[in-house]
């Protein structure tokens, strides 16, 4: 549940970013690496922090 | 041209077939077409040159241009090539099956696509909705995302989220990583919270980018909603015969085409019967020790 609620929240503000700059809705790459940052890189500093 | 279908389409697919298919290259060969040719059709600028296709509809779909990579043929080739440099049949097979969702979903638009080039030149097109990948990317989102193209990009996306448990972890671990040794390769490098999140960025990408283009279409822009066929009308879509027209009209290439294609479907339909006759021969021709239970 915590998962898909991490995965959600990545989601709305990918889409807020994507609507204010649709430039960033092309890349597929980048896409990417907001995503692997948002629900991996990120979380795993934060749990090591905590 | 799809915005979205493509992303969608190979969880879907992967749901139906589960461990029979390997998702790498079933996503590979989904995006495959567009590949190495999206940016020049939209055109690009770096200090202060522009590149960019004289006729994007021609450079992307038709002959001469980059048409062929969204012909059957295509993918038939790059999954052969597959085959013989790697010997996996699940990745070959696995890249054709990607590779013709996208060009058969293509071929939903009024441009369409060459499936049966090299056999023939002609676009397959049912039409549905407008190609304006020649206005530029910002026209073509807002008429993509005002016509039947975002519906038909729904539709899978709505069938990917009923296929939801292809995207869980217990999927995951239980096929995706069994059925391709790629994701055991890279187990040894990433974590499984990574290899999961790398799995599914495109349904998440898809998801995102469909939401995010029908805010930015809608209510950030004002483009008006067209369902009709081959809307929304006010773009100025490219039709499949305008680019067939364009296409080499010598009278060698008109004859050659049709001879060539009706020769290896005849051969074609040859083998498969005599494959057949073999099959049924063999079959009729069992040993009595077989046994009565024999079939």
């Amino acid at each position: 549940m915590k998962e898909v609620a991490l995965y959600i929240a990545a989601g709305v503000v990918y889409i807020a970013l994507g609507v204010a700059i649709p430039e960033l809705l092309f890349s597929w790459i980048e896409g990417a690496v907001y995503l692997l940052l948002a629900v991996w890189v990120l979380p795993a500093l934060l749990g090591r922090r905590s | 041209m799809s915005w979205v279908a493509h992303d969608a389409e190979p969880y879907v697919i992967q749901k139906h077939l589960g461990r029979r298919i390997a998702f790498v290259p079933l996503l590979i060969g989904s995006y495959a077409p567009d590949l190495a040719t999206k940016w020049f059709v939209y055109g690009i600028g770096a200090f202060g040159v522009e590149l960019k296709a004289d006729n994007p509809a021609q450079f992307h779909r038709g002959y001469p241009g980059a048409g062929f990579t969204h012909s059957l043929t295509f993918g038939v080739v790059v999954a052969a090539v597959i085959f013989l440099i790697w010997r996996s049949r699940i990745w070959a097979v696995s890249f054709l099956i990607g590779q013709w969702a996208h060009a058969l979903t293509d071929a939903l638009d009024t441009l369409g696509a060459m499936l049966l080039f090299p056999f023939t030149t002609d676009l397959f097109s049912l039409g549905a909705w407008a190609y304006a990948g020649q206005t530029g990317r910002y026209v073509d989102a807002g008429a993509y995302f005002s016509g039947l193209g975002f519906v038909w990009d729904g539709f899978w996306l709505a069938w990917a989220v009923l296929s939801w448990r292809v995207l869980t972890r217990a999927y995951f671990r239980e096929t995706i990583m069994v059925a391709d040794p790629f994701w055991r390769r890279a187990a040894e490098y990433l974590p499984e919270t990574a290899l999961v999140a790398i799995y599914r960025i495109s349904f998440f990408y898809g998801t995102c980018r469909w939401i995010a283009w029908l805010i930015w279409a809608h209510v950030v822009r004002s483009f008006a909603f067209d369902f009709s066929w081959g809307g929304p009308k006010w773009v100025d879509a490219v039709q499949s015969n305008e680019v067939n027209a364009s296409g080499c009209s010598c009278p060698s290439c008109c004859s050659a085409s049709p001879k060539l294609a009706l020769s290896l479907a005849v051969a074609a339909a040859g083998r498969i019967s005599a494959r057949r006759a073999r099959g049924g021969a063999a079959s009729t021709s069992r040993s009595p020790r077989d046994g009565p239970n024999a079939r």
